[in-house]
């Protein structure tokens, strides 16, 4: 399966090698494209970004295992990624994740059968004076309750 | 300073936009700098104002600039840290989505002071509505003739452009940050040579955090010298954003001078402890400062007297914890995040980060010995000062808090064979702060 | 210049050196993992730490550089106290397999653990991180489990090979050196990552099981791979090569060889060897003894020379021989047996050099003498097939010692018109089989002798092993058969014989083995 930018994602990776002196400095705005683009940053993603920053694939590679946000296989739809870290923690965290997984009926790291959930545990999202919190692909959700979690994961299509 | 600066505005929606900070005398102190400073004129006067870096570090930050050699050829950049990360910190966050021209402004009077004509702002990857908040706010400002070439009709050029992280709390660190910004892993250089020499593309580099650039509109539009007599005393001084989490009845941001006292912010400020609860420890400056205990919180929260009394101000970001915590728990919870978000490459924290968090979830799980509470102090100090980058004593210094200050409770556990504390694991909403 | 102290000695130093460099300098060693003398500085290990006075923290002494009027301490309690938490800090999740790794005996874990560390674990109860053994591609075998992250590997990918084929993979606790998929390892210089990597993660499967380094005789000796003359080190036990490592020669190949010269020793094991003289009858080659194979050769080219004249006597050097033999056989041919009819075997290189970003170069004239060959023969002159197909050479004695040697069937047949054909080859090569007389030499692990480089560096190659059966060193066969002609020869010794040719070549005027020591002599 050869990958490739749409047209609109060519266009704008064009605009972010503008930002920077060197190609190399493109690789996370670029790697945020693909993962927009392709849900994944998978060994052929790497060789063909590796190829549009004339950089050998290990670069990529490199980059890529390093960062949390670039995974290297398709998750859901809708990635749970429920902060663990301490503040979080201290204002119920684990009963946060606790309920999710229940009413999911997955585990932590696991992804729903109809690809729709992906549940995660993360470090501090930022956002420690309304814990407990997690993010939903883009969008935080602060101060959750379990009412506020029911609420938010029925309405996501 | 009786008025707030930065949260003057909170609650209203409008507040991010250039419409309504140009009505609220927005980008005058840019107008009065480019139209009456010399670049080493913004220098000296954010020296005097007394500023010091609200990262973390707290090193002063016209001094910082002075670093700059201007007779480099290489193009001087400035960047933006918005890879705020350090657990129990929240401030920049609301700068950059609420007050983003705050931010841009503090930005091109600092770019200007440093004869930079590009600067990024790096801002953490899960940040994605604040990149968005930012991108249009710099679309308004390049709109406005405030970002661009001439700005103002001075002959001063600049651009700013948004960089996202990947998901690593390192970036944060000034020399990892430069590494990922390059396109690279977010691996700490070796210093010497500092960023202000070499730094991003091998070029004069000046890093500040969010807050810290959003103070120089404010020292600019006053005077450095009016800055300099906020808060306690010259060395420690000006306004400050206070975050507030865990176990309190209103946690969140406040704003203050320098030098709120740590124990007025718990309970009057943040509302007590949660339920009427008793207090049990308080991290002041974000989760890497050393813990302190309910009768040493009476202090200035400042660079210098948290220093005096062994801790940190750091981030300003103070977790409290309340007698439902377990102090090992915590500590694990805390160490686990270091091991996670250690880059891997210096040895005594790739490898005593996680040898750390093997012996809490031990020590927790009931299957420690008294040993065990040494051994976890001795590791700690193994990896102290051993590392090429603060991520190691910032992972060190909990550890040798947390069993110092609360050893009789690591020493309950592996007498006990069991976790002794009576651990609330409910989530914590109430109306107060819904 | 800055000067320096360490240890209370002083010392002056070009400016950019680092404290550990200055120390080695001094003779002080500070242990390390990541440094390396040829890669960029990584600083990681930790294991250089050193005490600075006016420095709030121990420095890594690998990064930092030296300094005018700079204090260093090597040895101090906090120094050593720093040592052992590093190692430590290594040794947790190490598997502690020495009994059967590869590496034991030249492990620097091991050695410095000996050194610096201390005998017992403080990480008792906790499981070791545990991960599989991986194949990087070729004959590269990652230990995983052994690997404590010094880079070096990757390093030398980026800054010597120039290509990164190696990378860290995952961060932190979880970082691995890992090979793309579909990238795995091929290049040339890949068994040198086997001997930068200072613990067992890296190994080399030529090599794996094979031996204990501590049963390894060592000599040194030149790769006859190429005309870059790379110095390598010789790995026997029993009478034959384990690996061929590399020596370290700063004018030549650094700290590097190549996977052809590393491995080149296989390629002798493979030939059938001669292992006797042999003289033809008929289609036959029959054993003989040394002294009636020397006879014969000598009786009939005195013949040939008594009855058609000297001219009609042609010799073949070989820019695969050494400069000794090659003196040799023009020393017999020209002085002894007074012909000029003086060729040499030298194929025309095909392909390009290879370069590497460090400059390393793997050079397509696979022949280790050329140079030598020229500056004894002057320019060279291969063309006696010309001379044997129009009858101008009746007799032609051949030193043959290229392992690729092959005849075309044009070829057999004009060798078969010569009225004689003598042979020193080390294997039944596809000319020793048309020969009348084969003397049995041997190949470079076998014997001593220098070879001239590409630029003109003299370099010595010193014996490793014995030769088969009664094969000679051939530089021995030689002065046997000079003798021959003239009783007043008396060599006795590979040494002897560069003694001679230093005397009657200008161009190595002066040279001796004992001046061109280990290292060798410039002398083009």
């Amino acid at each position: 399966m050869a990958v490739e930018f749409s047209e609109a994602a060519k266009q704008e990776f064009a605009e972010i090698l503008n930002h920077y002196p060197t190609k190399e400095a493109a690789m996370l705005p670029t790697l945020h494209l693909a993962k927009r683009e392709f849900g994944q940053i998978s060994p052929e993603v790497m060789t063909y970004i590796s190829q549009l920053l004339d950089l050998h694939v290990t670069r990529v590679a490199n980059v890529v295992s390093f960062y949390t946000l670039f995974p290297r296989e398709p998750e859901g739809k809708y990635v749970i990624q429920v902060c663990s870290t301490l503040s979080c923690q201290l204002m119920g965290a684990e009963t946060v994740v606790d309920h999710i997984k229940k009413k999911l009926a997955i585990d932590v790291g696991e992804t729903t059968p109809d690809k729709k959930f992906t549940l995660k545990k993360v470090e501090c999202l930022g956002s420690c004076g309304t814990a407990p919190v997690m993010q939903i692909n883009d969008d935080y959700y602060e101060q959750l309750t379990v009412e506020k979690i029911d609420k938010i994961l029925d309405s996501l299509e | 300073m009786s008025e707030l600066y930065f949260l003057k505005n909170r609650g209203n929606p409008e507040s991010k936009t250039i419409d309504f900070y140009l009505a609220h005398g927005g980008y005058e102190a840019l107008k009065k700098t480019l139209k009456s400073f010399e670049p080493n004129d913004v220098i000296e006067e954010v020296k005097k104002s007394g500023l010091r870096g609200r990262g973390g570090a707290g090193f002063p930050t016209g001094l910082k600039w002075s670093f700059v050699p201007q007779d480099n050829p290489n193009p001087k950049y400035l960047v933006c840290n918005a890879d705020e990360s350090e657990p129990g910190t929240f401030k920049d966050r609301y700068i950059i989505e609420h007050e983003p021209h705050m931010l841009i402004e503090g930005m091109i009077i600092s770019s200007y002071a440093i004869r930079s004509h590009l600067a990024y702002i790096y801002i953490r990857g899960e940040f994605v509505q604040g990149a968005r908040i930012l991108e249009e706010a710099l679309a308004e400002a390049r709109e406005k003739g405030f970002l661009g070439k001439n700005i103002l009709g001075s002959g001063y050029d600049l651009d700013i452009y948004v960089h996202r992280g990947g998901g690593a709390y390192i970036c944060g660190e000034e020399t990892g940050l430069l590494e990922s910004l390059e396109g690279k892993r977010g691996w700490p250089r070796l210093k010497p040579p500092f960023p202000a020499v070499v730094g991003l593309f091998k070029s004069p580099t000046i890093i500040n955090n969010v807050e810290t650039l959003a103070n120089v509109p404010l020292i600019m539009e006053r005077g450095g010298d009016w800055y300099s007599q906020l808060g306690p005393n010259p060395k420690n001084a000006g306004i400050k954003l206070y975050c507030v989490s865990g176990h309190v009845n209103r946690p969140g941001l406040f704003e203050f001078e320098m030098g709120m006292n740590l124990k007025e912010l718990i309970y009057e400020h943040a509302g007590g402890i949660y339920k009427g609860h008793q207090l049990k420890g308080v991290i002041p400056g974000g989760s890497s400062t050393p813990v302190l205990r309910p009768d040493e919180i009476d202090v200035s929260m400042d660079y210098d007297s948290l220093a005096a009394i062994g801790t940190m101000f750091g981030s300003a970001g103070t977790i409290v914890m309340d007698e439902t915590t377990c102090m090992v728990d915590a500590l694990y919870n805390l160490e686990r995040f270091y091991a996670h978000e250690s880059c891997g490459q210096c040895t005594p924290c790739r490898e005593g980060t996680m040898w750390m968090v093997k012996l809490l979830r031990r020590l927790e799980h009931g299957e420690g010995t008294v040993e065990d509470v040494d051994l976890l102090a001795d590791i700690a100090g193994n990896i102290m000062g051993r590392t090429i980058c603060p991520l190691g004593d910032a992972a060190a210094m909990p550890a040798k808090s947390f069993v110092q200050k609360f050893r009789d409770e690591f020493i309950e556990h592996a007498k006990q064979h069991k976790c002794p504390v009576k651990k609330d694991k409910s989530i914590k909403v109430t109306d107060a702060n819904a | 210049m800055p000067t320096l102290k360490i240890d209370g000695k002083e010392i002056t130093v070009k400016p950019g050196m680092s404290v550990l460099q200055a120390a080695k300098k001094l003779g002080i060693e500070i242990p390390h993992y990541c440094y390396h003398p040829a890669l960029s500085i990584a600083g990681s290990c930790r294991m250089c730490l050193v005490e600075i006075e006016g420095h709030r923290k121990l420095e890594t002494a690998c990064s930092t550089m030296a300094a005018d009027g700079m204090v260093v301490h090597t040895d101090t309690p906090a120094v050593q106290k720093a040592r052992k938490d590093v190692l430590e800090f290594l040794l947790i999740n190490h598997p502690l397999d020495c009994p059967v790794c590869d590496k034991a005996g030249e492990c620097y874990l091991q050695d410095y653990d000996y050194t610096y560390g201390t005998a017992h674990s403080r990480f008792r109860k906790e499981d070791k991180r545990v991960r599989p053994t991986k194949e990087l591609g070729g004959n590269i075998h990652y230990v995983t489990n052994r690997c404590i992250m010094c880079t070096r590997c990757v390093r030398f990918y980026k800054d010597v090979v120039g290509d990164e084929y190696l990378f860290v993979e995952n961060r932190g606790y979880k970082s691995e050196i890992s090979v793309f998929p579909g990238k795995e390892l091929h290049t040339k210089m890949d068994g040198n990552i086997t001997e930068i990597c200072p613990v067992g993660a890296l190994l080399d499967k030529d090599f794996i099981y094979q031996a204990r380094v501590w049963h390894l005789d060592h000599t040194k000796s030149v790769c006859p791979g190429c005309s870059a003359g790379c110095n390598v080190d010789l790995q026997t036990q029993n009478n034959k090569i384990y690996r061929t490592r590399s020596r370290q020669n700063m004018e030549v190949n650094e700290f590097w060889i190549c996977d052809d010269g590393r491995y080149l020793f296989h390629k002798y094991e493979d030939l059938t060897r001669v292992e006797s003289p042999l003289k033809r009858a008929g289609d036959k080659l029959n054993v003989t003894s040394w002294d009636e194979a020397l006879s014969i050769v000598h009786d009939r080219l005195a013949l040939i020379k008594k009855s058609d004249g000297a001219k009609f006597i042609g010799a073949v050097g070989s820019v695969f021989a050494s400069n000794e033999e090659n003196y040799l056989l023009k020393k017999i041919v020209k002085d002894e047996i007074g012909s000029t009819n003086l060729f040499v075997y030298a194929p025309v290189p095909e392909g390009e050099d290879l370069s590497f970003k460090s400059g390393f170069t793997i050079y397509a004239d696979k022949s280790p003498n050329r140079k030598g060959a020229e500056l004894i023969f002057g320019k060279l002159n291969t063309d006696f097939w010309k001379a044997i197909e129009k009858g101008d050479i009746k007799a032609l004695y051949v030193l043959n010692a290229d392992v690729d040697f092959k005849l075309t069937d044009a070829q057999k047949k004009s060798l078969k018109k010569l009225e004689f054909l003598a042979v020193q080859d080390f294997y039944m090569s596809d000319i020793a089989k048309l020969a009348h007389v084969v003397l049995p030499g041997t190949y470079f692990a076998e014997k001593t002798g220098t070879f001239t480089n590409h630029s003109g560096r003299v370099q010595r190659f010193s014996k490793a092993l014995q030769s088969p059966g009664q094969s000679k060193e051939d530089w021995a066969i030689l002065v046997e058969l000079g003798k021959r002609f003239n009783p007043d020869w008396k060599m006795a010794s590979a040494s002897d014989v560069m003694n001679d040719l230093a005397e009657n070549e200008k161009a190595f005027k002066g040279l001796s083995y004992f001046k061109l020591g280990d290292q060798g002599i410039q002398i083009a």
